[in-house]
């Protein structure tokens, strides 16, 4: 029975509650720091008011749209990678921060890591070795998608009733 | 050479990492404030906080009315409240209702209440299929409605959060609001489970 729609396979039992009971109850953690830090990150930009949820949400569910899982990722990694293209995405758009600016100081972070003996701190530092350029810039187009005007909420779609209440 | 140097993390790491290094800098977020965030989501903030909700509302008929009227007001007097819970919706499972939510863009999602959304919540297929065929999709979480109840099916957004009251288990009169609080789950509390008693 399962598995012969068009949509691709879902399976939330095996997904979900093969990942223990207490999944299923309570909220799951960040699965990587770096997860945390780009969830905050956007969290924080928001609250300190340089863009509104609502912006927010409109730039993240256009590239959920528009960049697709890569072959074997899993679906909590494409959705934080997702989540990363949206902040940079919205940090360009706001004239916070330049791609360019950004790549130079991700190259800074991967050549502090190498100049970091292993089991200490690696702290962040400009200026090792030389530079090289990198791509990283991202145009998207920006849907339009319904905001909430003040209206009744009303569900997105019913399945009515099939039978009279069984007697 | 391989033990002279740290592994740098997968470039999209890297990359987060240098956005906030530069926002720091720049002065546009202070020190530690997207780690005092994360620590919010990761402890203070979840499905214990909706329990809270649900059993004050199975046990307090006022409360229950308030809440069905005015979700955010009476949530937020329970203390769970922003982070994007500024507008929300309370629906209530019945024996002729049942509601399950989405969001059908990304991941919207009630966090005050509930904390960080299941994997499954945020998957494309959810997303999509819970809205075209709801009562397969609920009995893949291996909930089967019958025939005569409705199913609805809520969207959530930026603007406004749905979290479903569900129905009280019979057999708990006289139970305390702790002791019922124990029996909702998150799953319950999104639509995609009901409250049952341990067996």
């Amino acid at each position: 029975m399962a598995g012969t729609g068009s949509l691709p396979d879902f399976d939330p039992l095996s997904i979900e509650i093969a990942c223990g009971q207490s999944d299923h109850v309570d909220a799951p953690k960040f699965a990587q720091p770096w997860h945390a830090q780009a969830f905050g990150t956007s969290m924080a930009l928001s609250r300190a008011g340089l863009f509104t949820w609502a912006e927010w949400v409109e730039t993240f569910s256009t590239i959920i749209r528009n960049v697709p899982p890569w072959p074997g990722e899993d679906s909590n990694s494409t959705y934080y990678r997702q989540w990363e293209t949206a902040l940079e995405t919205i940090l360009l758009k706001k004239g916070i921060l330049g791609a360019d600016e950004i790549s130079q100081a991700a190259e800074d972070w991967r050549r502090s890591y190498l100049a970091t003996p292993h089991g200490h701190p690696v702290e962040f530092r400009r200026g090792l070795e030389e530079s090289i350029g990198s791509h990283g810039d991202e145009g998207h187009d920006h849907h339009h998608h319904h905001h909430h005007d003040g209206r009744r909420p009303e569900p997105i779609a019913v399945s009515p009733a099939r039978l009279a209440a069984a007697g | 050479m391989s033990h002279s140097h740290t592994k740098p993390p997968v470039p999209v790491a890297l990359r987060v990492k240098a956005i906030e290094t530069l926002l720091t800098e720049k002065g546009v977020l202070g020190a530690g404030v997207v780690d005092a965030i994360v620590d919010v989501f990761e402890h203070e903030l979840g499905p214990k906080n909706g329990a809270k909700v649900v059993a004050k509302a199975w046990t307090d008929p006022e409360y229950r009315s308030w809440l069905l009227k005015d979700g955010t007001a009476a949530i937020e007097s329970l203390g769970f409240s922003g982070f994007q819970g500024e507008y929300m919706v309370v629906v209530e499972n019945t024996p002729e209702v049942h509601n399950v939510v989405v969001c059908t863009l990304c991941s919207c999602y009630p966090w005050p209440v509930l904390g960080l959304p299941p994997n499954w919540y945020k998957t494309a297929p959810y997303r999509s299929r819970v809205v075209l065929n709801p009562r397969s999709v609920l009995a893949e979480f291996d909930l089967q409605i019958p025939d005569d109840v409705e199913v609805r099916v809520w969207d959530s957004t930026s603007d406004v959060r749905y979290l479903v009251l569900p129905e009280r288990p019979a057999g708990t009169d006289g139970w305390s609001e702790d002791e019922l609080a124990a029996l909702v789950t998150r799953d319950s509390m999104i639509g995609t489970g009901i409250c049952r008693l341990a067996a």
